[in-house]
């Protein structure tokens, strides 16, 4: 006779209001899925492991805005051209 | 409280022996997560995705009945522990609350489901984003593990 075990994880919920969620909490997702650290991992590895985790949540960060910069910079020049200089405008400004 | 901590269902295990689940990202069976209020009653013995106690819109229409589908991970294992994983699910512009979740084969006969999630509290978004994120793909953290 075999024994299957079997389990399952816990979800994490998170919700916002009148706004979106933002960019560090993206970034913190990311870090989680790239780096994970083992409960049994040795003391200094689990430490190196967070150190580098940190140092992906704020490059991910860092891209994740310049992303949206590039995207706002996109509808920004679209709006434009499209003659809704006030629209553009009020882009512009978020 | 309606909800009472996470449950595997039994008719999914049972339904792992007769190969009605396919978890793999190529191919495999479509999995929805469907959102529940705390009127809703589940146990392992829960077999099916039902559309009672569903959530619905507190405003606008970001919750469609079943919820969303699921991005699937392929299946693994580490050391003798085999687990599957899904991508983070998210609902925009959302405004409705939830106790809970139940995530099903859409892809299944009947729309099998497969465990019942507990939020721990009731979640609520307000013009905002609804996400749930799963745990780490690992042997001890993996939200679907056959060790």
């Amino acid at each position: 006779m075999f024994d299957i075990d079997s389990g399952i994880g816990n979800v994490t919920v998170t919700t916002s209001s009148n706004g979106n969620l933002g960019p560090s909490h993206w970034a913190e997702r990311a870090a989680s899925i790239i780096i994970s650290v083992g409960k049994d991992a040795h003391p200094t590895i689990a430490e190196q492991a967070k150190e580098f985790k940190a140092y992906i949540h704020k490059a991910v960060q860092y891209f994740i805005w310049e992303a949206i910069k590039e995207d706002r910079s996109k509808v920004i020049t679209l709006l434009r051209s499209a003659g809704h200089n006030d629209l553009a405008n009020s882009v512009e400004k978020l | 409280m309606a909800f009472s901590g996470n449950f595997m269902c039994t008719s999914f295990k049972k339904e792992l022996l007769e190969a009605g689940h396919n978890f793999k990202n190529s191919g495999g069976n479509t999995f929805r997560m469907a959102l529940y209020t705390d009127s809703a009653s589940f146990t392992a013995a829960t077999t099916a995705y039902t559309s009672s106690n569903e959530i619905t819109n507190d405003a606008g229409s970001a919750y469609t009945a079943k919820g969303n589908s699921l991005t699937r991970v392929d299946p693994t294992t580490s050391s003798t522990t085999a687990y599957t994983d899904f991508a983070d699910v998210s609902w925009s512009t959302a405004t409705f609350s939830a106790m809970g979740a139940m995530i099903f084969n859409d892809s299944h006969s009947g729309d099998a489901s497969v465990v019942i999630l507990d939020f721990g509290a009731l979640k609520t978004a307000t013009a905002g984003t609804f996400t749930v994120a799963f745990p780490a793909a690992d042997a001890s953290n993996a939200i679907i593990r056959i060790a």
